[in-house]
Order: structure tokens, then sequence, then C-alpha cells
């Protein structure tokens, strides 16, 4: 299979975020500001590259009946690393995303694609299909907590950007926000998939 | 905090799914029906408190004492798949009218991160062991009232005119957005 | 079958053993990191600067038995730190509590107060917080922590949504939990001073 094209299927065609809806939990939870959505994407795309690449390496050996477990105990074995990396070099990003690290675990998207690609593909394909996954999920919830943030708070990446006569929609940042804001903003990629089909069609 | 206190702001005033976002997969996956989403918080419930006692002993009793709280994330994640592997063994074996209630709902429950996240919470908040038994309940109620209210709402939503984009996953959120907007009116409750 | 199963057993327990010492090694190569990364947060020179600016020093305090009765009478405190200067004069103390009430996420907060020897405020510094970013978290910045600035630990502080009285702050507008959490943080801090190290 063409790389750059198992790459883009991850970022855009098949999005975990905007398309396949899965990974919602820290998607809605931590993007009540770009540098938390930035953060919690790198911690996914390391986990859910490493473990492809350990899951494809592997695929061989892994007998098939226990290979959920297998996939489980070398998913929260990179979570674990990567939590320890960030409470050590990365101390208020690890406050902010707070539980939501170790729950990388059991976020849906490193699961899935351990089951459907790494384990039936060879390393370098894995090694794409983990990147252009977890920048997908980077660009999702980058966007969403962008949006939110500028919304909700009037800063970007704690800068200001909007005139100080803009008063910030405050329920933006608030729970109901998040639900709100995702579910327009997949409204509007939903819309901008079917207008493009329209276009193919003719 | 005293106990009731406790109970009432896990359950409603930090609803698990309106203000702390876990466990949003079935949330939105299970709720097209009142009965299943009923389903699906019982068994949720169920395999919540069995969980938190499991960890909440190991985390005492192993994780701690030997300094190895570092195995924390991957102990607990085993001990969650391994438990609901059994509930589900014991069920059908014991019980084949709760099995066949809750059944289908098991498998998914191990990718659910309302638990992990709610037996990771009860040890990161240093919660007592009543502390963490009362809160190992109430989260999962508050889990069960949203969803069921939630399919009720859906099933509305279904019928109603919707632009075509909106469709299915989006205006479900939507209409999630403008019900966790009433949950907040919770946060006003002193206790 | 039988055999199959404990092939099956053998492998899972070998896959966990190498996960827990790969886990092992990771743990005790970031291990002293991270204590150091939770000291400089909780008591580095940054907090010693928002406590008590000029503040070059931020020790332990040394009579332990008066450290003993405080902890024993309130068990919201949790530390006390004396503030010195470049040529050691003592600027006041940095009395580190919990809030009486919660935050937005259900939590105490923790936070070091600075106050004179006089008991003029001077600054301070929230440790551990649980409040959502961009809305609770505006009760870290200044814009809501200088009201607190200049007031003297005599006169308790109650919280305002508008038009604030001379004992009263203005809350952060949509975030009252976070406003209050933070005032009873500071209220605490104030009595403790008051009762023990008061002159």
């Amino acid at each position: 299979m063409d790389k750059f094209k198992i790459f883009k299927n991850g970022l855009l065609k098949e999005n975990p975020i905007f398309v396949q809806l899965v990974g919602m939990c820290s998607a809605l939870a931590i993007t009540t500001s770009a540098f938390n959505g930035i953060g919690m994407g790198v911690a996914v795309i390391f986990v859910l590259t490493c473990s492809n690449i350990v899951i494809s390496a592997m695929r061989k050996i892994i007998p098939d009946e226990i290979r959920i477990p297998v996939f489980v105990i070398i998913i929260a074995t990179f979570v674990t690393i990567i939590d320890m990396f960030m409470h050590a070099f990365t101390f208020e990003l690890y406050q902010a995303l707070g539980v939501f690290i170790p729950l990388i675990v059991v976020n849906c998207i490193i699961l899935a694609r351990a089951e459907a690609f790494a384990f039936k593909n060879g390393i370098v394909d894995s090694i794409f299909d983990g990147l252009g996954m977890g920048l997908g999920y980077t660009f999702a919830i980058t966007l969403l907590s962008s949006i939110r943030e500028i919304l909700g708070n009037g800063t970007l990446f704690g800068f200001s950007v909007l005139p100080d006569a803009y008063e910030p929609m405050m329920i933006i940042i608030q729970p109901p926000g998040a639900f709100i804001a995702l579910g327009l903003l997949i409204g509007l990629v939903n819309y901008l998939i079917r207008k493009k089909e329209a276009k193919e069609v003719k | 905090m005293n106990l009731f206190s406790l109970f009432i702001t896990a359950s409603v005033v930090n609803n698990i799914i309106f203000s702390q976002f876990l466990g949003i997969c079935p949330f939105l996956g299970v709720s097209k029906k009142i009965d299943t989403a009923a389903g699906m918080g019982l068994a949720v419930i169920f395999v919540i408190v069995l969980s938190s006692l499991i960890t909440y002993l190991v985390q005492i009793f192993i994780l701690k004492p030997f300094e190895i709280e570092y195995l924390q994330t991957i102990a607990f994640i085993l001990i969650i798949a391994a438990l609901v592997q059994f509930v589900e063994m014991f069920l059908k074996k014991s019980s084949p009218g709760l099995y066949k209630a809750l059944g289908i709902y098991l498998p998914l429950i191990t990718t659910n991160c309302a638990v992990l996240g709610v037996v990771l919470l009860n040890i990161q908040k240093d919660y007592t062991f009543i502390e963490s038994m009362v809160n190992a309940v109430a989260t999962p109620v508050g889990f069960l009232l949203a969803i069921v209210l939630f399919a009720g709402v859906r099933e509305k939503v279904d019928s109603a005119d919707v632009p075509e984009s909106l469709k299915g996953s989006p205006i479900a959120l939507v209409a999630a957005g403008l019900m966790s907007i009433a949950f907040l009116g919770f946060s006003g409750l002193s206790i | 079958m039988k055999n199959n199963f404990v092939k099956l057993g053998v492998m899972l327990c070998l896959v966990s053993a190498i996960a827990a010492g790969v886990l092992a090694f990771t743990n005790s190569a970031t291990k002293d990191r991270i204590l150091l990364a939770e000291e400089l947060a909780s008591s580095g020179p940054d907090v010693a600067q928002a406590v008590i600016p000029g503040a070059i020093s931020f020790e332990l305090y040394e009579d332990q038995a008066l450290i003993d009765k405080i902890k024993s009478e309130n068990e919201r405190f949790v530390e006390l730190r004396v503030c010195k200067d470049e040529s050691g004069n003592i600027l006041g103390y940095g009395i580190r509590v919990f809030s009486s009430d919660n935050g937005y996420g259900g939590n105490p907060e923790e936070m070091f107060l600075g106050v004179s020897l006089e008991g003029e405020i001077l600054g301070m510094k929230v440790v551990a917080h649980d409040e959502t970013a961009g809305l609770g978290t505006k009760t870290l910045e200044p814009n809501f922590q200088n009201q607190f600035i200049g007031r003297n630990t005599d006169i308790e502080i109650k919280v305002s949504k508008n038009n604030p009285k001379d004992d009263e702050i203005q809350a952060v507008s949509g975030a009252t939990r976070s406003s209050n959490s933070i005032t009873s943080a500071v209220n605490n801090a104030m009595s403790i001073f008051n009762k023990y190290l008061k002159k």
C-alpha cells in the first residue's frame, strides 16, 4: 500500500474524531485550551505509534486467543511511560490533563488500530498508520480546543487574539460548550464531505 | 466531606457524563432506546462497584507496600478486563435472565473509560474505603440517570426534522450539550 | 488443550513481566526528576517570588513544636515557610493551607499565602487546583488575586458578585465557586497567622 495514502487516510478520510467518532472523552474533556489539545495529541501520537510498532513486530508470535490482553498490556506500558515523562518534564501540562493521561489506555482509537491495522500489517505501514491517526486526532482536538479557547476566553495559546470589547462566551469553555462545539464541528465536516461527494458525482 | 454530600456531588453535581466527560462512547453509542440505555447503565453500576472494591484492595495491600504504584494503570486495566470476563461467565451460568439483560453490554465495558476513570480517581483523591465505595455507587448512578434521560431525548430527536449534515451524532452531541446546561444548575447546590 | 492453556498462560506472564521490567526501568530513570518537578512547582523560587516579592530564600519554619501544634489544631494547615531577602532579613511568612470550600472540581485548593511580620498580605500562589482552564483558572491570575494584596489579616475577607464593599473581593464572573474556594483558603491562612504568628 502507498505509504502516503495510509498516512492521509488517518489524517482526513478516517479521522478518528470527526469521522470514526472514537476517543470522544478526552476530546470533550481537555479541549479547554489549545495548549492542552496539542499536549494530549502528542501523548496519543507517541502511544499509538509505539504500540503499533511493537504489536506489528510481534504479530507473528502473539497467539490469537490472547491477543487482546497482550495489546492492552503493551498499550498500558507505553501510556505509563508517557505519564512518567510528562510528570517529570511538563509538570503544568501533566496537572492540566490529569486523569486523562492514564485514560489513554481505554481510548478506543489505540486498541482499534492495534486490532484493525497493526496486527495485520508490516512495521513500516503500521508506523505510518499510527502517525496518521495520531496526527488526525491531534488536528481534530487542537482545532476544537482553539475554537473553544478563542470564543470562550478571547485568547489562543494564552495570547489575546480578540479585541477587549469582545465579551467571551463563558458557556463554550464550560462542559456544555464542549458537546455543542464538537457537535457543530462534526456537522460542518459532514457538510463539507457531502459537498465534495456531490461534486465528484457530477 | 460527609457521605451524603459526596453521593450527591458524585452523582449529579459532578455528573460523570456532563461534567467529567467519562464514558462518552457508550453514552453516545447505546442511547438510542430507553431500555437498552437502562441495561447499559445497570451493567456499568455493577462493574464499577466491583472493580472499585478490588482495585482499592490491590492498591492498599499490593501496590503501596511494594512501592510499585507506577504499575497502577496496567494493573487496574487488567483487573477490570479480567473482572468483566469473570462476571460474564458467572452470570451466564448462575442467572441466565440477568445475563440476557446485561450480557451484551459487558464486553463493551472494558474499554469504557468511566470504569478506569472512577477507580483511578478514587485513589487520586485519597478517598477512604467507605468514601470510595460511596463514590463507586454514586458515580455510575449518575451515568444511569444521564443515559436514560438522554435516550428519552434522542427518541424524540430521531423523529425531528434535522438538517442532513447534523443527523446522527452531531445533533446528539448538541442535545447532550443542552442537557449539560440543565445539569450545570446542580452546581448551585451548596451541601 | 490443557497444554495450550499453560502455553498461553506462560506467554501472558512473560509479556507482563517484560512490561513491568520496562516500567521499573523508566520509573527509576524519571523518579528523581518527578520529585524535583513536584518540589519546584510547590516551593521553588517562582513560588517564593509570588508569595512574597523579593524573597530569595524560602525555608521551612524551624520551630517544630509550633508546627506540630498548628497541625494538631488545624487540619487544613500544610506547612509554614520563612521568606528572607538577599541580606537575610525576614520578609514574612509563607503559610501553606487547604481551602475549606472545595473548588469547581470538588477538591480543596492548596495555596501559599504570603504575610508580612506585621500582618499585611503580600502575595499568594495556588499550588494545586482543580479548575476548568479559561474559567476557574481566572482565579489564579493577578486580576483576581491582586484584590487580596495589601489587606490586613485582622479582617475576614468575603466574596461579592458585584460592587464589593471594603471587606469584600469581586468574584470572577461565572466562577463564583472557585472564587469562594480561594477566599476560604486565604481566610484559613490569615487565621493561622493571627493565632500563632502575630507578635
